[in-house]
């Protein structure tokens, strides 16, 4: 188990490192860059910030370095090495790899990608796990239901409420909440900023909203699962030892039928706990969904290779999750891995 | 409990339906049997000729819907299982009355271990704690036959050759010292030096336990080594009831004949043909009044296609449902005259060609 953890973390690092490397060349193939405005902008000022941001360096090797240090005399292949990768995307790895993201553009300089990160990542965490929590808590029971109760008016109910999860987009099952809340309620869906400090109430409206199609997708997953597994020999089984229905159900049925819902919790947490630009506008949440979307508007190059990268992360980490509560949930899966 | 007079199961007129798309299909059409205790009766038939459905409408397993017990009783003890609530069926199953399945790879749950699959129904029928559910279960696999059993109750089936699999439903079914255990086709899915095994293993723990059997195959070679009496099955219905000795002897239904004939024999020579069964199985959905052998009968006569023939006694203790009393003797001649008949035409057509060939 320890081998595989392992062998498995290892493997995220040269998946990064592609994801990384795909995501400069396309965000240098974009036109414009960081400093650009409407008007036009004094060569001067972009040449100093340019430099202030190392982006006036190769894109990707640095030869002319390393024939400048090789003409100086410099024979250390340590430091050659170093001057052919004093290149933008070179500096970038070596500095990542240090921890350092490098500076937001939009910032001017004065707040780091990491400090940005750990700044509003924790609100979209709280944000997106309380979206996960709702989405299994209620689309679990509710696919369950959907099978045991197959053909009857709960399977319906649950169809219903799966088909709009999926289907209905986001910024309107949003605005219909703020709408409902406020007038039906009276309350204020919108907090202030200083709202979602810590854990508070103002995270439950946008959290359902969130949650809604995840919540959506494991119904369905789970009703088909479910439905699956009844016609098991096995279920056949566990009823010819007499057991009742709940033995069956809870012990029996749900170990087997939690296997493709957890398939797809993995990616979907990565997906929820990095915020989402729509919510996060409509409900006013400070969050890093924001900052992703509107970096590569705005030719943020830091902060896109920054939130490109952490998201990579979060998936390879939910996966790696994934596969180790597969090894829980299916003996057969552990004794390969 | 017992009641000595009664037998221990007595099925009655059981009808058991399914509703499909293309109309309903009666599984199980009038089956009547018993099983006396201690006493192992042999259910034959094909693939679809309703001894499964039979066997699981015993358990009140049939899945519902979109099948139903249409009709008949299930005295079990005295008592019609038909009438039992779903809670009183649940203290039946597994404790008095257990089931071997066909398929041992996928009977078993393949996320718990076999441990806990042995002590939930101990813990439930027989009250027992975990720790003495889990001291049986590990005597109930050295029972049947399984190594290191204490050892073996933390694994997991698919660490479980074919064989073990069925070692391990039958000592689940054993657990609760049932009153009858229905084993449904149990060597079908296995190669045969293992089925041979498992066989062997069964005859042994029916002496040991004393416990009536209702044993399921298509095979009547199997028939012949394990059962006490015989209940020919045939598009749901019974059409021959007999001691084991007797179907063999004497069989007088055509259809068991057929089933007879076509089992290769040790005791027969070198390059005897088998006489199959010829057509097709039965349609299901076909509701005429009619033999429902008669399409695939060497012996029909006119009267076959207008009547449901009863099953009717054709000597003490042996019923069959043909209106004819045919014997195997009639069955075999008239196999070998055929056959005759057809070497015949063979030669004869090869004579013509041999002749053409001389004069030209």
């Amino acid at each position: 188990m320890i081998g595989f953890l392992i062998r498995r973390i290892l493997a995220v690092i040269p998946v990064l490192f592609v994801v990384a490397f795909i995501t400069f060349f396309l965000m240098k193939q974009a036109k414009g860059g960081p400093f650009d405005q409407e008007k036009e902008v004094n060569p001067a000022t972009v040449k100093t910030l340019n430099a202030r941001f190392g982006l006036d360096k190769p894109t990707w090797i640095n030869t002319t370095a390393v024939s400048r240090a090789s003409d100086q005399g410099v024979a250390n292949p340590l430091t050659l090495t170093r001057a052919f990768l004093d290149s933008q995307f070179g500096n970038y790895i070596i500095n990542a790899v240090q921890g350092d993201l490098g500076p937001t553009y939009s910032s001017k300089g004065t707040e780091n990608v990491q400090d940005v990160i750990k700044r509003k990542f924790p609100i979209s965490l709280r944000l997106g796990l309380l979206a996960a929590a709702l989405a299994v808590l209620v689309g679990l029971p509710l696919g369950i239901l959907g099978a045991l109760k197959q053909n009857t008016i709960f399977d319906y109910i649950s169809l219903i409420v799966a088909t709009i999860g999926t289907s209905v987009p986001t910024f309107v099952t949003g605005l219909l909440l703020t709408l409902f809340l406020s007038r039906v309620f009276g309350v204020k869906p919108i907090k202030p900023i200083d709202a979602w400090d810590g854990y508070s109430t103002a995270y439950i409206a946008p959290a359902c909203i969130l949650g809604l199609n995840t919540m959506a997708y494991i119904t369905r997953l789970t009703r088909s699962s479910m439905l699956e597994v009844k016609r098991q020999d096995y279920i056949r089984t566990a009823r010819a030892k007499g057991m009742g229905d709940r033995v069956v159900i809870t012990r029996h049925m749900l170990r087997n039928s939690m296997i493709p819902v957890v398939t797809i919790l993995g990616p979907a947490v990565a997906g929820l706990v990095t915020g989402s630009f729509i919510i996060e506008n409509i409900f006013r949440v400070p969050g890093i969904g924001d900052e992703f979307v509107g970096s590569i508007g705005s030719r943020d190059y830091s902060m896109i290779m920054g939130a490109t990268l952490f998201f990579a992360l979060l998936v390879a980490l939910g996966n790696l999750t994934v596969d180790v509560v597969y090894g829980f949930l299916d003996p057969r899966i552990r004794s390969k891995s | 409990m017992a009641k000595e007079n009664t037998p221990l199961l007595d099925v009655r007129n059981l009808q058991v339906q399914f509703k499909t798309q293309d109309g309903i299909i009666n599984a199980v059409n009038n089956v009547s049997f018993t099983v006396n205790r201690g006493e192992t009766l042999g259910i034959v038939g094909e693939s679809g000729s309703g001894k499964s459905v039979t066997s699981l409408a015993i358990m009140r397993l049939i899945p519902a819907p979109p099948g139903k017990i249409a009709g008949g009783q299930i005295l079990f003890d005295g008592e019609d299982l038909v009438d039992y609530s779903e809670a009183e069926m649940r203290k039946i199953r597994g404790n008095r009355i257990s089931m071997i399945f066909q398929d041992p790879m996928t009977s078993l749950n393949p996320v718990l271990r076999i441990g806990r699959q042995m002590t939930e129904s101990l813990q439930l029928h027989m009250n027992m704690n975990a720790k003495q559910a889990r001291d049986r279960a590990a005597e109930l696999l050295a029972m049947v036959g399984i190594p290191a059993p204490d050892k073996r109750l933390d694994d997991y089936p698919h660490q479980f050759s074919g064989g073990m699999r069925q070692r391990v439903m039958i000592a689940m079914g054993l657990s609760c010292n049932p009153e009858l255990l229905i084993a449904d086709e149990p060597t079908t899915a296995l190669d045969v030096t293992i089925q041979a095994q498992i066989l062997e293993l069964l005859n042994r723990l029916k002496d040991e336990t004393g416990t009536a059997i209702i044993f399921i195959t298509h095979d009547l070679g199997v028939v012949a080594g394990m059962t006490d009496r015989v209940m020919v099955m045939y598009a749901g219905r019974a059409v021959e009831q007999t001691s084991t000795q007797q179907l063999y002897d004497n069989p007088r239904m055509p259809y068991t004949m057929g089933l007879l004939d076509s089992i290769p024999r040790l005791d027969e020579g070198k390059g005897e043909r088998l006489t199959p069964i010829r057509g097709l199985p039965p349609d299901m959905l076909e509701k005429a009044e009619r033999c429902p052998f008669a399409p695939r009968c060497d012996f029909v006569q006119e009267v076959c296609w207008t009547t449901i023939p009863p099953l009717r006694s054709v000597e003490p203790n042996h019923q069959a449902a043909c209106l004819f009393d045919i014997t195997h003797e009639q069955r075999q001649s008239a196999a070998s005259k055929k056959a005759a008949e057809e070497a015949a035409a063979l030669e004869s057509a090869l004579e013509s060609v041999i002749a053409e060939e001389h004069s030209a």
